[in-house]
């Protein structure tokens, strides 16, 4: 691969103990990164880790004090929401499995600190998910209004419901039952991930296993949604990285479950950026294991040119550029692994007229 | 140096190119723009806030630009960007300094959850604060526009910053907005007072700003402990009345007046019932700002304030 | 099991943070994020919830004795008042 980009903001989440030193104008920077990125909080718990938080100046302190008060907000609120989610279904005997940031929140891991969630993610059988979306809109929960090709888009092809919305608490529940659309062209299939769950301590709710909660995270960040701009999921995997890497037979198990549920690419796309951007340590026989995920080498160059640059927070306007522009590619290739090709041109055309990124047009 | 010792022509240059940076209360800002008026409006509004050193940080970073196009020379606009993001939609180009001064509030409100932040205007005598909590035609403006003027100290005419850590108020010491009849009463008022460019046809109105007293602007470093809280209501005709206010209602409308309250979770609610429990609260209806005035010196008087 | 046998509590990992001014009660919920006002009969039979669980016969009872008092007016809805407290999510019934 090419040298690292260079970025003041990975630099810190590499090593923190880099800021000594540091000026002004650096420390404007890494606000306005760890801002754009929602990684403010994250880099406050990491500063506190590494003893440096009283060595800061007075003022960076605050930001990052008041940004970590807000990721401790929405990580309440997402406990609480899962709270609301177990209050409406108690009746009806449904194991409710809670992902990602919802997860990361009820089990208490390192991953949840610092970090602002949007939406809740909870996940339950597909044969429950018409009792558990009739229990819900009982208590509180509406459908989001979407026009007839996106709900039936949603139903048919997604892994999901689309959002419900709870109007008094003004928070969006994304009900799964898989955690991969039906049309990707990566099959996954989601009994193993249920019958592995795991109860957590303390909650009526379960987890995924460590090694499924990774791999969760690599398929969500590499294949589906938009790689660009998903610095904070590439921390999240380095997080669980360092939190589980360190129990025995966990990198073993981690390879060979990627083997048995077929995600090999994802996981080796994960370890092979994460290393790269974040010196996320990885022993060298997983890293072997993993490259049985290796691509062709033309698509490994396309995305080792791709993936660096999606992830980091553009500087200059010349960064921007190619942000934007890699943005785009991986746009499509996003859209290209969940639905068949016919499918995708109808889709993305109608999609492009809503989202495609416009280029800040000003003086 | 003050932006007052920096002159206009220096100064605009210098916000073409890379922004100026100063401080504001707690918060250090970089501002940039190639807007002509604006910059006299910052010039003079903002004429004694410190110039931050080179070394220190400017939190918050805000740019007002005008857009490409033909939006460039036709009904102008402008946008208000903070970092590099856009929050708002477009104002008028001709509004650009009150929309920078609404940006800034919300760049404050949105990031300082150091505080617990009251929408409500703050002043100080005697080592003590006063908060008046806004509601829209309350006359808080008007209210402490006068106050500063008649011994009292401003400490903020929009946003009370109260610390977490000691529930003492923070002085953010900004340029008054004044409304419409208010602009003329405190005009004859006080007729030292150094009133900024006059905006017509706003959301509210015709809007002009107060040039912060300057001994408010270098006392800003020194943050109070609250004493009193006021919920002022302006009615015309309307004879002075002074009520004292039950602290279980005090509290609820204060929480009500709040940005981050419900962010703050456990140490907004602390925050808040401290301040509630050290202040006294009052409601305050008013036809004329001498009477009101007169009325909270005398309550001022009356509860001094409890020595914690 | 119908209502009345049913026992509810505020649950063990809900936090609850109190203020009073005379006969009016705020009480913040650490968990739902949400602050509550109570009057003085709500905020007694929380109170009594938060300490240890009750049957609303139970909870009837016990606040009739730290009253003092046999005859209150507000106990005929006390169904109504757990049935809100349990919506708002300030108590759950017990687990079995």
């Amino acid at each position: 691969m090419r040298s690292r980009p260079r970025s003041l903001l990975l630099q810190v989440l590499r090593e923190p103990r880099g800021v000594a030193g540091l000026g002004g104008a650096e420390w404007e920077m890494i606000l306005w990164h760890g801002r754009a990125t929602n990684l403010l909080g994250h880099l406050c718990h990491r500063f506190e880790d590494a003893g440096l938080a009283g060595t800061l100046p007075r003022r960076i302190q605050d930001r990052l004090r008041a940004a970590s008060v807000m990721a401790e907000e929405h990580n309440r609120r997402n406990l609480w929401e899962a709270d609301r989610v177990h209050h409406a279904v108690r009746d009806l005997d449904v194991p409710i499995i809670l992902l990602k940031g919802a997860a990361y929140a009820a089990a208490r891991l390192p991953a949840a600190r610092g970090r602002p969630t949007a939406d809740i993610d909870v996940m339950v059988p597909k044969r429950r998910i018409a009792e558990v979306e009739r229990a819900l809109l009982a208590h509180g929960w509406e459908h989001t209004v979407l026009d007839a090709y996106d709900q039936r888009y949603y139903r048919r092809w997604m892994h999901e419901i689309p959002p419900l919305l709870h109007a008094e608490r003004d928070t969006t529940l994304d009900l799964h039952h898989a955690i991969l659309p039906a049309t990707s062209r990566l099959h996954l299939q989601m009994e193993p991930m249920y019958e592995a769950a795991i109860p957590i301590e303390g909650l009526p709710y379960k987890m995924l296993a460590p090694p499924d909660m990774i791999l969760h995270a690599a398929v969500h960040l590499f294949h589906d949604g938009e790689i660009a701009g998903s610095l904070r999921d590439l921390v999240d995997i380095d997080a669980l990285l360092r939190d589980f890497g360190g129990r025995a037979d966990f990198w073993p198990r981690l390879t060979a479950r990627a083997a048995e549920l077929g995600l090999q690419r994802p996981l080796f796309y994960a370890l092979r950026y994460a290393a790269f951007l974040l010196d996320t340590p990885v022993p060298a026989d997983a890293a072997a294991e993993a490259a049985s995920g290796c691509p062709s080498r033309i698509v490994l160059r396309l995305m080792d040119r791709l993936v660096p640059d999606a992830l980091t927070p553009p500087a200059t306007a010349a960064e921007r550029w190619r942000f934007h522009a890699v943005r785009f590619c991986l746009y499509v290739r996003s859209h290209w692994l969940r639905m068949p090709p016919g499918r995708l041109i109808a889709h993305l055309t109608r999609k492009s007229l809503r989202r495609l990124l416009l280029r800040p047009a000003e003086a | 140096m003050i932006l007052d010792e920096v002159s206009s022509d220096a100064f605009r240059a210098r916000l073409r190119d890379g922004g100026v940076r100063w401080r504001v209360g707690p918060f250090g800002l970089r501002v940039a723009t190639r807007m002509e008026k604006l910059a006299g409006a910052l010039h003079f509004l903002y004429g004694d806030f410190p110039l931050l050193e080179d070394g220190e940080p400017a939190e918050f970073r805000i740019a007002m630009k005008t857009p490409i196009g033909w939006r460039r020379w036709w009904r102008r606009q402008v946008i208000f960007h903070f970092d590099d993001a856009r929050p708002f939609e477009p104002f008028p180009f001709r509004l650009a300094f009150p929309f920078f001064e609404w940006g800034l509030n919300w760049c404050v409100y949105e990031h300082a959850h150091e505080f617990l932040i009251v929408h409500a205007a703050v002043v100080e005598r005697g080592g003590r604060a006063l908060l008046m909590p806004a509601v829209p035609g309350s006359g808080k403006s008007t209210l402490c526009a006068g106050l500063v003027h008649r011994g009292w100290r401003l400490l903020s005419d929009e946003l009370a910053l109260i610390r977490h850590v000691d529930g003492s108020v923070v002085p953010i010491p900004r340029p008054v907005g004044l409304k419409e009849e208010s602009i003329d009463i405190i005009r004859a008022f006080a007729p030292v007072a150094r009133l900024g460019p006059l905006f017509t046809e706003t959301r509210k109105g015709t809007v002009a700003h107060l040039r912060p007293p300057a001994d408010a602007v270098r006392r800003m470093d020194e943050a109070a402990l609250p004493a009193w809280i006021v919920f002022p209501t302006y009615q015309a005709g309307a004879g002075l009345q002074v009520t004292p206010l039950e602290k279980a209602a005090a509290f609820i409308r204060t929480s009500n007046d709040s940005f981050n309250y419900k962010l703050l979770g456990e140490t907004g609610f602390t925050t808040l019932a401290d301040l509630i429990d050290r202040c006294a609260s009052y409601e305050l209806t008013h036809s004329s700002l001498d009477a009101a005035i007169g009325a909270i010196d005398e309550l001022v008087a009356a509860a001094p304030g409890e020595v914690n | 099991m119908t209502g009345r046998e049913r026992s509810w509590r505020v649950p063990v990992r809900t936090r609850l943070l109190w203020r009073s001014y005379e006969e009016h009660f705020i009480v913040y919920n650490c968990a739902s994020g949400q602050t509550h006002y109570l009057n003085l009969l709500a905020a007694m039979a929380l109170q009594q919830m938060e300490e240890r669980p009750a049957t609303i016969d139970e909870l009837g009872q016990r606040i009739r004795v730290q009253a003092g008092v046999d005859d209150i007016a507000g106990l005929a809805q006390l169904p109504a008042l757990v049935a809100q407290l349990d919506e708002l999510g300030l108590i759950a019934p017990t687990p079995p």
